[in-house]
């Protein structure tokens, strides 16, 4: 099983909005469907588009190694029977090879130690660059001053 | 007809029947012959064979008496060079497995040196009879378009998740599949070299035919389970595996004699997974 190498995107569902915003505090479950198959961009998107309108979603997340789509996190706002049977059939719908649901909360909901980590890495690089392309200029500036 | 592999389900007579070498293999498709050279991409189509010693016919070689019990093959009689094929098998009920493959190799041609890792299959041996091989294979029932990779490196994929066609995942992007003609098609050669010509290996087999051809034991997604289903086969792998292990390779001894845990085998042993599988 490869891991997921590409960024997880993240769509905000049709409902939402203001109510997400009530509840940033309380974290909410996910759906997690494992398709048997790698999905194409093409099949997969349609998938979560149709994700997004089965009611009482909060957001839908997709991963997935290259170009492809191998996992898609359903945020829900509770596991209504409703909304269930309406994941289970669009599921049906697109993915005829089979796939698993699982119940849970499988992406992050708040910053981790590596998150913070990574983005003081990052606020040093650019500043070193930051550093760097000044002086490059001032050097420049030299040059053509002696000119 | 010689005992090749224990067993009674499908599986274990495919085993039987792909390793047999009197039974043909079932012909897919028909590759032509250039078309194979130039899968291969170790010379040009129509290019002479490069040779690494001379003619046997015209060295002199020492008086040896396997030397002359044993005929040489056609490529070792010219001085070929060696060159090599290699196949990905994927987990997903290829026709064939890499284990199986040099049961298969060995009992049919000769001059081969095969070679199995986890998920691929090498073989090496005269160019000349490297092209004879690699033909009757990408023809037989042996490749199927999807589940089988003809991969000169780069080979990993055969536990990868399938794309949504049931192609096995490739990461030099070799095959294709044509989605107005439903086949699968090759762009570029093992190596993945581009092909100026793409090359046709037809549609690809159909899931329930996939599980009738196979020869892999697998419990999940409708494949036969080895320890419920035909426990046979793993009661002779488990006692291959206890006087190799435990007896330590002394087939002169007894197995009485031998000190150890001799309940093994299928008989009496709870099967915690279930059907299916977990997945």
């Amino acid at each position: 099983m490869v891991e997921p190498t590409a960024s997880t995107h993240i769509s905000e569902g049709h409902e939402g909005g203001e109510q997400q915003q009530e509840e940033q505090q309380r974290v909410l479950p996910e759906v997690q469907i494992v398709p048997h198959r790698l999905l194409s961009e093409k099949t997969g998107m349609k998938l979560v588009e149709e994700l997004k309108t089965v009611g009482l979603v909060s957001r839908v997340a997709y991963a997935g190694p290259g170009d492809t789509i191998g996992y898609i996190w359903v945020e829900v706002f509770g596991f209504h029977e409703k909304t269930m049977e309406r994941i289970r059939a669009a599921c049906d719908k697109y993915l005829p090879f089979g796939y698993d649901l699982s119940v849970g909360r499988f992406t992050k909901y708040r910053k981790t130690v590596s998150d913070y980590i990574r983005e003081d890495m990052m606020r040093r690089l650019r500043e070193k660059l930051a550093e760097l392309a000044e002086k490059g200029g001032e050097g420049e500036e030299k040059e053509e001053g002696r000119r | 007809m010689p005992q090749y592999c224990a067993g009674s389900s499908h599986i274990a007579e495919n085993r039987r029947k792909y390793m047999n070498p009197e039974y043909k293999f079932e012909k897919l498709r028909d590759i032509p012959e250039e078309d194979v050279v130039r899968l291969l991409s170790h010379r040009a189509p129509g290019e002479e064979y490069k040779s690494i010693h001379p003619p046997l016919e015209e060295m002199e070689e020492p008086e040896c008496v396997v030397r002359e019990l044993v005929p040489p093959t056609e490529g070792a009689k010219a001085g070929d060079r060696i060159r090599f094929i290699q196949f990905t098998d994927s987990m997903f009920f290829a026709p064939i497995t890499p284990r199986q493959r040099p049961w298969v190799y060995y009992n049919r041609w000769r001059g081969i040196d095969v070679g199995v890792l986890s998920g691929r299959t090498i073989i090496e041996c005269r160019e000349r009879d490297l092209e004879k091989i690699a033909k009757e294979l990408l023809d037989s029932e042996l490749t199927d378009a999807a589940r089988t990779g003809l991969r000169g490196r780069t080979v990993h994929g055969h536990s990868v998740r399938l794309d949504e066609h049931g192609l096995m995942f490739d990461a030099l992007r070799r095959y294709q599949y044509d989605e107005a003609t439903g086949e699968v098609i090759y762009v570029k050669d093992a190596v993945g070299g581009p092909l100026d010509k793409p090359i046709s290996f037809g549609k690809p087999l159909p899931e329930e035919e996939l599980r009738k051809r196979t020869t892999m034991y697998r419990n999940a997604q409708g494949g036969v389970w080895i320890e419920a289903d035909d426990p046979e086969v793993n009661d002779v792998i488990s006692e291959v595996h206890w006087n190799r292990t435990v007896g330590g390779f002394q087939p002169w001894r007894k197995r009485e004699e031998i000190p150890g845990n001799k309940d093994i085998g299928v008989p009496g042993l709870k099967l915690y997974v279930p059907r299916g599988g977990v997945e």
